[in-house]
């Protein structure tokens, strides 16, 4: 339950050993005394390694199977036994990025993408989402991606299944406005972490402690009309977002080349 | 995908609740705000809710229900019979003129009955009066486990005065009431600089006087404060004109804080320099509930809003009453408002808030997460010597700290839990203090 100055005391990350997941819950337990966390994940070793860590802030840390492939009904049901009725703050890190998807030519590589970042995940959001409403009350963080804006040539599958993510997160937003607990979607864009590591740099690079600080801040502004449900980082992403967006497509292509040759 | 429905959840509501807020707004919740359904009562998920006068989540169950009680009065020759959503301001209404009133009052005539007994409230006379529950004479108890008749002699009556709503609905209550010579009140101010002084004005106020409070300004380079001290006239005259009336002025809801350093140093300074050393004779209702005056006096504070602070001080510590004094003037906020009282022996309820020694409320803007740490220092200090923090105007405690505070928590958990074995009465302060059920809570799914 979230108390009178913002404080939480029960947070759940979903995909327990992402680095920019780990690093929101890691603020939440020093500025918010979170005192119990809850990982859920794949990778048990990893788990327990990234627990220990938030032990030493001074959490209680318990872990959680969770596997975006499985059969939705069983998602969910992992996803709703992490929540109980105190739960303040959902974050949802769980995703992929394939290192080389730039032509979508391989059929298994994305079927696996989609199926983790919107098909798992989606089911994840749901289930979530469902449960905080019941609770009437908490904060679901969707960890969506600028890459959702639009599937742009050099991230092909991956923005296109992020759009898909990207959809039903907003969707839960409108739809829980009102009912006590919200969703708050966040758009990073280029995040040094495990996942971008064998990447190349993108321009306006942040750090997951960025993004950490970001979500903190929407945190301290509680729900109502004018609450923020989208949180881009930096915060210039979305301005650079509204430009790819309305991009002539061979503008784009374009531009996306030119970036990779200098990338590369 | 049929799975992914919402969890079947004794007590889930349709979203589009009502909204609800603490008294200082600094927590908000959505929860369904409906009239007393004892049947709904043993299957529904919920707390009880009076006029939302406290100052945490003590009084809505978010995703559940928040009963109200009935309203109506019985009056007898020395005793009332009222529901339990009795409004006490209403309640005297109708007592004054007949020359009876209740023996304790709160600071504001806004709150119920039940509320005032789950809180077992103190007046400004604890050290002579005691709490609203020793004025209690009988209880008509909603639980999840049927309705059931309670006297003071029940273990039921120890956990539900102070038990904040967490045992059922007081439906019903019988109230002791004394008899009202005036409306009005011989009233003493006393303005003192220094912590120690202000003390002793207090003890020696005490010796003569019914009712006595201190107004502290906390933001002076000295502590100084007033003490007001108040005894209602033996003579007369009782005037109807002067009932409790509700404010006529109200404060809008402003887009931002006034409340700041300098804001409530100036008009600290003004209140110190316009006091005098003097005795006067003045409304009672003037005296007693200045408070009442003014409506929606939270919204000064914008609209993140304010929490208040409020701890006991066994007797015996007042050092540590100094350094609470210093805690809160070192805060990186203003404590805007700041008020000392005495109290006497323990109320009768497991959980009642009062025990021996001074208790310091203090109205804080809820500034952000780093307010609630320097409260949890002064919460330690104040627990290290049997001291606590109030339950009513709670909204930062830590949940590990209210045992030691409470020692009686776990004697008062089997009463309760022989009341509602379900756990079906539940607020988010319970939830938040784990005060029902420590640690982790099974899921709802
Ligand atoms: C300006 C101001 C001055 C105050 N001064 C004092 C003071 O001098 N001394 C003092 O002790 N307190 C004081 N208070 C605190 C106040 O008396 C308590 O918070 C009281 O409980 C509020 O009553 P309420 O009817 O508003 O109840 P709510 O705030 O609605 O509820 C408070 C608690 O009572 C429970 N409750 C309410 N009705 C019932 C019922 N029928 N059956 C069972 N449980 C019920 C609720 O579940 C909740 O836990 C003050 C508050 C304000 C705003
Ligand atoms: N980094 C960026 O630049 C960036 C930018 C925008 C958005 N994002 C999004 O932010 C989120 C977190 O990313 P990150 O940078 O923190 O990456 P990360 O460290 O690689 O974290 C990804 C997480 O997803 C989990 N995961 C992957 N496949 C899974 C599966 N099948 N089942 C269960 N869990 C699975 C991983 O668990 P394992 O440890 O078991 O693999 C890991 O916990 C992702 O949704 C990502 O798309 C990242």
């Amino acid at each position: 339950m979230r108390d009178g100055v913002g404080r939480l005391q029960r947070v759940v990350l979903l995909g327990g050993t992402s680095d920019i997941g780990l690093a929101i819950v890691e603020r939440l337990v020093r500025r918010r005394r979170a005192a119990e966390v809850v990982l859920a994940g794949r990778d048990a070793d990893a788990l327990e390694e990234a627990a220990e860590r938030l032990r030493t802030c001074g959490a209680t840390v318990g872990i959680s199977p969770l596997s975006a492939t499985a059969a939705g009904p069983e998602v969910a049901a992992a996803v709703r036994a992490t929540l109980d009725v105190r739960t303040d703050v959902v974050v949802h890190a769980v995703g992929v990025l394939p290192h080389d998807d730039r032509d979508g030519d391989d059929p298994g590589l994305a079927t696996a993408v989609f199926d983790v970042n919107t098909t798992g995940s989606g089911v994840m959001l749901l289930a979530a989402a469902r449960t905080l409403q019941a609770q009437g009350h908490g904060t679901l963080v969707a960890l969506s991606s600028v890459a959702a804006v639009r599937a742009r040539p050099d991230n092909l599958v991956y923005g296109a299944a992020k759009a898909g993510y990207d959809a039903l997160a907003c969707g839960l937003a409108d739809q829980l406005r009102g009912t006590g607990a919200r969703v708050l979607v966040v758009r990073p864009g280029f995040i040094h972490s495990r996942m971008t590591a064998t990447h190349d740099e993108a321009p306006l690079a942040r750090h997951p402690s960025d993004v950490a600080v970001a979500v903190d801040r929407a945190l301290d502004r509680r729900d109502g009309p004018t609450a923020r449900r989208i949180v881009w980082v930096p915060p210039a992403m979305a301005v650079v977002a509204a430009g790819i967006r309305t991009m002539p497509g061979p503008v784009l292509t374009a531009v996306a080349r030119r970036l990779e040759e200098r990338g590369g | 995908m049929a799975d992914v429905v919402a969890p079947t959840m004794p007590g889930a509501v349709p979203p589009g609740a009502d909204r609800v807020t603490s008294f200082g707004r600094a927590l908000r919740g959505r929860t369904t705000v409906a009239p007393l359904d004892a049947g709904a009562v043993a299957t529904t998920r919920g707390i009880t809710r009076g006029s939302g006068c406290s100052y945490g989540d003590q009084a809505w169950c978010s995703g559940g229900l928040s009963w109200t009680a009935p309203v109506d009065v019985r009056i007898g020759t020395d005793e009332v019979d009222v529901g339990g959503g009795v409004v006490l301001r209403d309640l005297l209404r109708d007592l004054w003129p007949l020359g009876r009133t209740l023996a304790v009052l709160p600071g504001s005539l806004a709150v119920t009955v039940g509320g005032a007994i789950a809180a077992d409230v103190h007046g400004k006379n604890h050290a002579s009066a005691g709490t609203f529950g020793h004025h209690v004479l009988g209880l008509d108890l909603v639980t999840p486990s049927g309705r059931r008749a309670v006297g003071p002699e029940d273990e039921a009556f120890r956990a539900t005065t102070g038990g904040m709503g967490l045992t059922g609905t007081i439906e019903r209550a019988r109230l002791a009431t004394v008899p009202l010579a005036s409306t009005w009140a011989t009233h003493t101010t006393t303005p003192v600089t220094g912590v120690t002084d202000l003390l002793a004005t207090m003890e020696a106020a005490r010796a003569d006087h019914e009712h006595v409070a201190a107004w502290l300004d906390l933001v002076a380079p000295h502590v100084r404060g007033i003490v007001e001290a108040t005894t209602v006239d033996v003579d007369g005259p009782r005037t109807d004109a002067m009932l409790p009336s509700p404010p006529t002025v109200r404060v809008p809801p402003l887009p931002t804080s006034l409340v700041r350093r300098g804001s409530i140093r100036v008009a600290n300074a003004a209140r110190f320099r316009l006091a005098r050393s003097a005795t006067t004779r003045v409304p009672l209702t003037s005296a007693l509930f200045p408070l009442e005056s003014v409506g929606g006096f939270p919204h000064v504070y914008g609209p993140t809003g304010f929490v208040q602070h409020q701890v006991v001080v066994p007797d015996g510590h007042d050092d540590v009453l100094v350094d609470v004094v210093a805690c809160h003037r070192e805060l990186p906020i203003v404590p805007a408002l700041a008020v000392l009282k005495w109290l006497g022996d323990a109320g009768p309820g497991h959980l009642s808030f009062p025990r021996r020694g001074w208790t310091l409320a203090v109205d804080l803007p809820a500034s952000g997460p780093g307010l609630g740490d320097h409260l949890d220092a002064i919460d330690q200090r104040v627990a290290a010597v049997g001291g606590r923090v109030y339950l009513a105007k709670d909204a930062t405690a830590a949940p590990g700290a209210i045992a030691a505070m409470y020692p009686r928590l776990a004697e008062w958990r089997r009463v309760a839990d022989d009341l509602d074995p379900d756990h079906l009465v539940t607020s988010d302060l319970d939830r938040r203090l784990g005060l029902r059920r420590p640690g982790i809570e099974v899921a709802d799914a």
